[in-house]
C-alpha cells in the first residue's frame, strides 16, 4: 500500500496534467506546471518518509531512525530550478499579453501565425 | 587538474560578459581559446591512459562522479567546433552583452552534461540548458520567438517533471544516483524484484526525449529552431539536441531501452522528414530535418553493436557540423534574399554570395549522404552495424533527406560572385573543411574500429543513386508541397498529448523488450 504521500501526488500529477491540456489560459498553464512539478518534489520526498523517523537535522551522533537526507537536499535544488522557470515563463506571459491583450493560448498562437504570414 | 575547471572557466566568462563595458566577444574568444587547450590535452590523455574520472565532494568515494571517455570527447569536440563557428560568424554582428554570457552559459552548461555521471547533476544541467536556451530563442524579442520559447519552456520543463519522477522511483528502489552504481545494482537485483523497472525507464526516457529531439515528445522544436537567430538555431540544432541524446546513450547502457529507442528513431525519422519535404520555409524545414536526423541517432543507439556505437559517435560529429553549416548559411543568405521561402530564395540566389552559396551546396550534399563527406561515413557504419529492419528504415530516412534537400541544391548554381564577409567565410569553414575528415576525426578518438571499411566504393555507389533517386523526385513532384499535414500536433495542447502518447509507446516497447 503506498504512503498518503504517494497518492497525492499522484492525484496532483493527473490534476496537473489535466489542466495543462484542458485550460487555454496561460497563466492557468503555468500553475499547472507548478503543480506537476510540486507533484514530483512531493513523489521524491514521500517515496522515501518512514512514519516515525525524524527530519535528518541532527548531530551526527544520533543519526538513527531519520529519513535520507539525500532527496531532502534535491528536493530543495528542485524547487530553486522551477521557481526560476515560473518566473521567467511568467514575464514571457506578460510581454505576450501587452501585445495581443489575452493570455489565451489558442488566440496568441492565431495572431502570431498571422504576424508571420505577413 | 581538475576537469571541472573547463565548465568553471565557461561560466566565469560568462559572468565576465556581463561585467565588462566592451570586447565581450575577446572574453568569448579566450574561454573558447582555453577550452580548445583543455580538449586537446584530454584527447591525449584519454589515449594514452584511458578514461579520465573525478568525484565532486569526495566524503569517502561519496558524491557527484564525473568522467571524460570517448563519446564524451566527440561531444566536447562537437562543442568546440560549433562554438568557434558561431563565435566568428557572430564577430561583426552588434550582439549585445546578454548574448556572449548566455553564449558562455550554453557551453558551459553543455561541457558539464558531456562528463556528468549522475542522474541528478544531469536533471540540474538540464533545466539550466532549458533555462538558456529559452533566452537565447528569444533574443531578438520578436513575438514568434517569444511565443515558440515559452512553448519550449512549458514543454521542456514537463519533460523534466517527468524525467525527476522516473529518477525519484528508481532512487528509492537502489539508493544511488551514480549512473555506474545503478548499473551495477540492476545487474544483481534478482528479476522478480524490477517490476518498477520499466516504469522507472519509461518515465526517464521519455522525459530527455522531449529534450533530445524526438518526434512525438520534442514538438516544440520546429517553431523554437524555425524562428531563432540562426547563429542561437545552428548551436541549438547542432549541439544543445545532442546533450539529449548523449544522456539517452549514457541510459541505455544501464536501463532496457534499446528497443525503445530503436522504435522511437523509426518514428522521428520518418515523420520528420515527411514534413521536412513539404517544408516551405527554409529554416523550419532544416528543423524538421533535425527531426528526421535523431532518427539515425537513436537507431545507432538502439543496435546496441559495436559497429553501430561508432557510427552513432561519428553521426554526432558529422550532424552537428553540417546542420551548424546549414543553419549559419541559411540565415545568411535568409538575410541577403530577404525572404525565407525556398522557392523565392532559389529566384533571388544572385543577392546570395557565392561563399553562402557553396556553403549551403555542401551541407546539403553532407547530410543527404554523398560519398566521402560527413553523413556518408557515418551511415556508413550505421548501416554495417544494424539489422536488417533498421537498414530499410536508414534507406529510407536517406531517401527523404535527398528529396527535401534537393530543393537547396539550386541556389548554388549562378555564374554571378556577390562576395562576403570574411568572418562568416571563417564560421564555414571550420564546419566545412572537417566534413571530409570526419571519418578521420572519429578514428583519431575511437582506435580499433578499423580503418576503411569493406565494400566502400559500392556503397558509394548506392549513396550516389540514392540521391539521385530523391533530386529527382524532389526536383518533379510538385505535388508535394500541397499536401497538409496536421499542424495541431504544434500547439501546446496536441504537444502534450503527444507527449502522453509517447510515454506510454515507451512503456510498451520497454515490456517488450525486457
Amino acid at each position: 500500500m503506498p504512503s498518503t504521500g504517494v497518492i497525492v501526488a499522484m492525484v496532483l500529477l493527473v490534476i496537473g496534467i489535466g489542466t495543462l491540456v484542458i485550460r487555454r489560459d496561460l497563466v492557468f498553464k503555468l500553475l499547472a506546471l507548478g503543480l506537476v512539478n510540486s507533484s514530483t518534489i512531493l513523489l521524491l520526498l514521500s517515496l522515501d518518509s518512514k512514519r516515525s523517523a525524524t527530519a535528518p537535522i541532527v548531530p551526527p551522533s544520533v543519526m538513527e531512525n531519520v529519513v535520507d537526507p539525500l532527496p531532502q537536499a534535491l528536493v530543495l535544488a528542485a524547487i530553486v530550478i522551477n521557481f526560476a522557470i515560473l518566473a521567467l515563463a511568467l514575464v514571457f506571459v506578460m510581454v505576450l499579453a501587452e501585445r495581443y491583450h489575452t493570455t489565451d493560448a489558442a488566440r496568441i498562437e492565431r495572431s502570431v501565425e498571422k504576424e508571420t504570414i505577413r | 587538474m581538475t576537469i571541472m575547471a573547463v565548465p568553471l572557466i565557461q561560466l566565469a566568462a560568462a559572468a565576465a560578459c556581463l561585467l565588462v563595458r566592451r570586447r565581450q566577444r575577446w572574453v568569448v574568444l579566450t574561454a573558447w581559446t582555453a577550452g580548445l587547450a583543455f580538449l586537446v590535452y584530454w584527447i591525449t590523455v584519454v589515449a594514452a591512459s584511458g578514461p579520465i574520472r573525478e568525484t565532486v565532494g569526495n566524503w569517502g568515494g561519496m558524491g557527484i562522479h564525473l568522467i571524460i571517455d570517448r563519446p564524451a570527447l566527440v561531444f566536447l569536440l562537437l562543442e568546440q567546433l560549433l562554438a568557434g563557428a558561431v563565435i566568428a560568424y557572430t564577430w561583426r554582428g552588434g550582439f549585445r552583452s546578454t548574448f556572449y554570457a548566455l553564449l558562455l552559459v550554453l557551453i558551459g552548461t553543455v561541457s558539464a552534461v558531456c562528463m556528468s555521471m549522475d542522474l541528478f547533476n544531469i536533471y540540474v544541467l538540464l533545466e539550466l540548458l532549458t533555462l538558456t536556451s529559452f533566452l537565447l530563442v528569444a533574443y531578438e524579442k520578436r513575438p514568434v520567438q517569444i511565443w515558440a520559447s515559452l512553448k519550449y519552456l512549458l514543454l521542456a520543463s514537463l519533460g523534466m517533471s517527468v524525467y525527476l519522477l522516473g529518477v525519484a522511483l528508481l532512487y528509492a528502489r537502489v539508493g544511488s544516483l551514480d549512473l555506474a552504481q545503478v548499473g551495477e545494482y540492476l545487474a544483481a537485483l534478482p528479476a522478480a524484484e524490477t517490476r518498477w523497472l520499466p516504469v522507472a525507464a519509461a518515465l526517464m526516457t521519455a522525459g530527455i526525449a522531449v529534450k533530445a529531439g524526438i518526434f512525438m515528445f520534442s514538438l516544440w522544436l520546429p517553431g523554437a529552431h524555425g524562428s531563432a537567430n540562426s547563429a542561437v538555431s545552428a548551436l541549438l540544432s547542432g549541439l544543445v539536441i545532442k546533450v539529449g541524446i548523449l544522456v539517452l546513450y549514457r541510459l541505455s547502457a544501464i536501463l532496457p531501452i534499446g528497443l525503445s529507442l530503436t522504435v522511437l528513431g523509426a518514428i522521428t525519422g520518418i515523420t520528420g522528414v515527411v514534413y521536412a519535404v513539404i517544408e516551405t520555409d527554409i529554416k523550419k524545414m532544416l528543423a524538421f530535418c533535425t527531426l528526421s536526423q535523431v532518427g539515425y541517432l537513436l537507431v545507432g543507439i538502439g543496435a546496441g553493436t559495436r559497429v553501430a556505437s561508432a557510427g552513432f559517435l561519428m553521426y554526432v560529429l558529422a550532424h552537428g557540423m553540417f546542420k551548424g553549416l546549414l543553419f549559419l548559411a541559411a540565415g545568411d543568405a535568409v538575410e541577403h534574399a530577404g525572404t525565407t521561402i525556398i522557392s523565392q530564395l532559389r529566384i533571388r540566389r544572385r543577392e546570395i554570395p557565392a561563399v553562402t552559396r557553396i556553403a549551403l551546396l555542401i551541407g546539403s550534399l553532407a547530410i543527404a549522404g554523398f560519398p566521402f563527406l560527413g553523413g556518408f561515413w557515418a551511415k556508413d557504419y550505421l548501416l554495417a552495424g544494424s539489422g536488417v529492419v533498421e537498414k530499410g528504415f536508414l534507406w529510407l530516412f536517406a531517401l527523404g533527406t535527398a528529396v527535401s534537400f534537393s530543393r537547396l541544391l539550386p541556389i548554388a548554381v549562378v555564374r554571378e560572385h556577390r562576395r562576403g564577409s570574411m568572418n562568416r567565410a571563417v564560421a564555414y569553414g571550420l564546419l566545412g573543411i572537417g566534413l571530409p575528415g570526419v571519418f578521420a576525426l572519429t578514428g583519431l578518438l575511437i582506435p580499433g574500429h578499423g580503418w576503411l571499411p569493406r565494400g566502400i566504393w559500392s556503397q558509394a555507389g548506392l549513396s550516389m543513386a540514392v540521391i539521385a533517386i530523391g533530386t529527382a523526385i524532389g526536383w518533379r513532384a510538385h505535388g508535394l508541397r500541397k499536401i497538409h499535414l496536421p499542424r495541431g500536433v504544434f500547439r501546446i495542447e496536441g504537444s502534450i498529448i503527444a507527449i502522453l502518447a509517447g510515454f506510454f509507446l515507451v512503456y510498451s516497447t520497454v515490456l517488450i523488450g525486457r
